[in-house]
């Protein structure tokens, strides 16, 4: 009898147990496509379905739905934020964007001070400016974003002791001191699209009484040159050389002769016409085809202390990518060309590490070719990759990535590991819990962290069956 | 039928008859199991519906004695919804005043709020108690440098004589011993001036732009003002020495434990003794910056700030236990609310609210310290 029962017993358990496994699966499957993000609304993808191909429609586990829905949320509550905006001209030339947050106008700090003269120096430990002319000085509150010290204008006026504030018209206009009169640009202005190696600069250079004309910033920035603009009076410099420079809608445009005095441009084709895009597809790609095949990516600066990653990589045999930021490139040169030579895809992540949703579209370009350019300077070749700082995207990336020749690659795992407190048991525990086929997992370059867990990750994940591949194997 | 498969069926039907009550409990455990793994939501601090305990308190007054009547309450609108609040102060009767858009409204109640600043264009203010009369005094600062003054007792207002600058008045702030200060910075110039008879006459002490003042509780003469950097007086605002901070965003002093002087800036506090000598600096590992920093003024380890993150518009109003160590957002409908100013019930049993865009909140503080 005794037996009988405790058979029953088993039996039943067994039953409940198929029955919660059963009702689980259900509840996660309806889940997952409740939840699945309706390409087009969530992220502003280009409108045109035909032009643009993402990997999507092919989540494996609770953990990419998340990913891609918490992106998409993102990216949908930048853009929102960002929404009311302010071209901002300076003595007349325009400077920088500015946004209304929350009733308060805020600038961005750098551009606006530098250009009247201030020494801004960052404190980072108190999240503060220090601004600096002559005798006077002042600790300035910021509010980051991106990297991007922002301030009240309010603030701004006071501290950099501003004449004149006008807002009218999305515009905000400052003035400070004696205005400076440039030559402004007259005659037959035709704007077309200006390419450097292939890759579009800008869609609105200009050639007039047969000169071409290049927004001066872009063409500095794009060779990641310092470029400054000087109110007080009233010109501008690239590398600290003055440069010849006129007006056109605020913005300082010099002569395609004028700017290759300062940069050497033997290396580099230009071309210039009126096509706009080359009608290629817009690629963001999230996962790699379903095979058993995924890929380790490495996102931001790389220095000495890259080698230890580089070291375990190698002592198991894994390619890894590297989505470099461009502006430590130059001094880090060597790791470049180490992380390359031990096989390794080298691939762009911005110049500067922005919320590139904040920055005019000309400076975004900028921020891409110059890192396209550094890498081909050391290396010879140019990447064909570019990932988003922070997954921040919106359809006009999308489509400026598309013209310079990079694909968009976002990632399906996050491996959590830029959180501060992330142990490598953590790390282990959240990829090797949320693989799936074509996995990209994203992780960082300059963490212990990760450097300690990536054998293990290694390990299990070849047991299960997972091949280790550059991300040039899971994309077209 | 054999034997086994007649056991069998005996025993399904006791089972489903409920005859096995060991069986019945099994089943039972499995579903307590099941459904406490479900129930994951740990309350939020609003949402806790423990029966709060009245304020320990008996002295709170006026609007927060009104508001304690009720237990059942931890964040409760006043009003003034889809208006922004600038400032807060309130009077040892307890009675709140609010600057909002301008005018400076009265609040004796949750149900009665009257403006009372019959037009003026108002951009600071601050209760000055004089003991001796059992009343107060508010003097207020106007868009064009105006300074009034206006008695709770006679409800009316004075306006002074003064060489301020025609801009905004920034700051109003008094010592113990009756000593009023008001700073001004604009464009146009600015400067302190300072009143020793109850805001009748004024006269410019300093030619330092001011945004910021506050006077020692226990030593009249120090006082502490802010611009664009931090500056020290110890002779009643007759001479000042830039203090070696770069906090520049206010200072506050514990009303009884005075020995340290709070120095803030948008992610933290830098502290240091009275003559401004720094002795720590405390960073709070938050999002944003800070909008609001008050103190409790009967318990120096309990400060209430606001904090919020401009870009990402998210924020409100948190409470810290452990002197600024740790913090802890207040939810409910205050969550994502930007503050702009703090006040303290007398007996800090309710701590009012200023947010912009959102009117004016009470938090019940003895309700939310027993959670």
């Amino acid at each position: 009898m005794k037996r009988h029962r405790m058979i029953l017993i088993i039996v039943l358990i067994v039953l409940v147990g198929i029955g919660i496994y059963y009702g689980a699966r259900v509840h996660f499957k309806e889940k997952l496509e409740a939840d699945k993000p309706i390409v087009g609304e969530d992220i502003q993808e280009p409108q045109d379905p035909e032009e643009i191909r993402i990997g999507v429609d092919n989540y494996s586990n609770w953990h990419e739905v998340q990913n891609h829905n918490s992106i998409g949320e993102a990216n949908a509550y930048a853009e929102k934020r960002l929404e009311k905006s302010y071209n901002v001209y300076l003595n007349r030339v325009f400077v920088d964007i500015g946004y209304d947050w929350d009733g308060i106008v805020f600038l961005p700090i750098r551009s606006i001070g530098e250009g009247l003269n201030w020494r801004i120096i960052w404190i980072p430990d108190k999240q503060m400016i220090q601004v600096v002319k002559g005798d006077e000085e002042a600790f300035v509150d910021v509010v980051n974003f991106f990297g991007k010290a922002y301030v009240s204008l309010d603030i701004l006026a006071h501290v950099l002791n501003l004449d004149s504030i006008a807002i009218e018209d999305g515009k905000i206009h400052i003035s400070e001191g004696d205005i400076k009169e440039w030559q402004q640009g007259i005659g037959e202005i035709k704007g077309s699209s200006f390419y450097i190696d292939d890759m579009k600069m800008t869609d609105a250079a200009y050639k007039l009484d047969e000169d071409i004309y290049i927004p001066s910033k872009i063409f500095a920035m794009s060779f990641g040159r310092i470029y400054r603009y000087n109110a007080e009076e009233g010109f501008i410099t690239i590398d600290g050389n003055r440069v010849e420079a006129i007006l056109i809608d605020g913005i300082p445009y010099s002569q395609l002769a004028h700017l290759e005095e300062i940069i050497d441009t033997a290396d580099h084709s230009f071309s210039y016409d009126a096509m706009g895009n080359k009608g290629k597809k817009v690629e963001v790609v999230y996962k790699g085809p379903d095979k058993k095949r995924i890929a380790l990516t490495f996102d931001d600066y790389i220095d000495a202390e890259v080698l230890p990653l580089l070291d375990v990589l190698d002592a198991h045999d894994v390619k890894g990518s590297f989505f470099i930021i461009g502006n430590t490139i130059d001094v880090n040169k060597d790791i470049l060309e180490e992380i390359y030579n031990r096989g390794h895809i080298i691939a762009n992540h911005t110049w500067d590490h922005l919320n590139n949703h904040s920055i005019p579209e000309d400076e975004f370009r900028g921020q891409l070719i110059s890192t396209q350019l550094v890498i081909k300077k050391h290396l010879g070749i140019v990447p064909k990759y570019y990932r988003p700082p922070g997954g921040y995207y919106n359809s006009k990336m999308l489509k400026i990535a598309r013209d310079i020749g990079l694909k968009t690659v976002m990632w399906s795992l996050n491996s959590n590991d830029a959180s501060f407190d992330s142990k490598p048991a953590h790390i282990t525990e959240q990829v090797l819990k949320n693989l799936s086929n074509g996995s990209i997992i994203v992780m960082h370059t300059k963490r212990k962290s990760t450097i300690e867990a990536l054998p293990e990750i290694i390990k299990k994940a070849r047991q299960q069956g997972y091949e280790f591949v550059g991300i040039d194997a899971l994309i077209p | 039928m054999n034997r086994r498969k007649k056991d069998m069926m005996k025993e399904l039907r006791k089972i489903f008859m409920f005859e096995n009550k060991k069986f019945i409990m099994l089943l039972l455990m499995i579903a307590a199991l099941m459904l406490s793994g479900c129930n994951q939501d740990t309350p939020a601090l609003e949402e806790n519906n423990e029966e709060p305990l009245q304020s320990v308190n008996s002295e709170a007054k006026g609007l927060a004695e009104d508001l304690l009547k009720r237990s059942d309450w931890q964040v409760e609108s006043l009003g003034f919804e889809d208006t922004t609040v600038n400032r807060l102060a309130i009077t040892a009767k307890g009675v709140l005043y609010a600057q909002v858009e301008g005018d400076i409204y009265e609040i004796q109640s949750k149900e009665q709020a009257v403006s009372i600043s019959e037009g003026k264009e108002i951009t600071a203010f601050h209760i000055v108690e004089l003991e001796e009369d059992n009343e107060a005094i508010i003097v207020a600062g106007g868009s064009n440098g105006e300074i009034y003054t206006y008695s709770t007792a006679e409800k009316s207002w004075q306006k002074a004589e003064t060489d301020t600058f025609e801009a905004p008045i920034s700051i109003i702030s008094s010592s113990t011993a009756g000593d009023i200060y008001v700073g001004q910075s604009s464009t146009l110039g600015g400067g302190l001036w300072k009143s020793q008879d109850r805001g009748k006459t004024w006269s410019k002490i300093s030619d330092l732009t001011v945004r910021g003042i506050t006077v020692h509780p226990k030593e009249a003469d120090v006082i502490y003002i802010v611009d664009k950097l931090a500056y020290l007086s110890t002779d009643g605002g007759n001479s000042f020495i830039k203090i070696n901070t770069v906090a520049n965003y206010g200072v506050l002093v514990h009303p009884i434990q005075s020995d340290a002087v709070y120095h803030a800036f948008s992610i933290g506090v830098e502290t240091t003794d009275i003559e401004g000598n720094i002795s720590s600096y405390l960073r709070f590992y938050l999002e944003g910056s800070m909008t609001k920093l008050q103190l409790n003024p009967i318990d120096v380890n309990e400060w209430l700030m606001g904090f919020w993150d401009f870009p990402s518009g998210r924020g409100g109003l948190y409470y810290s236990g452990n002197h600024g160590t740790l913090w802890s957002q207040i939810g409910g409908d205050l969550k994502d609310k930007l503050v702009l100013d703090i006040a303290y019930s007398n007996d800090a049993s309710v701590a009012f609210v200023a947010t912009r865009d959102n009117g004016i909140w009470a938090v019940n503080l003895s309700a939310l310290r027993n959670n």
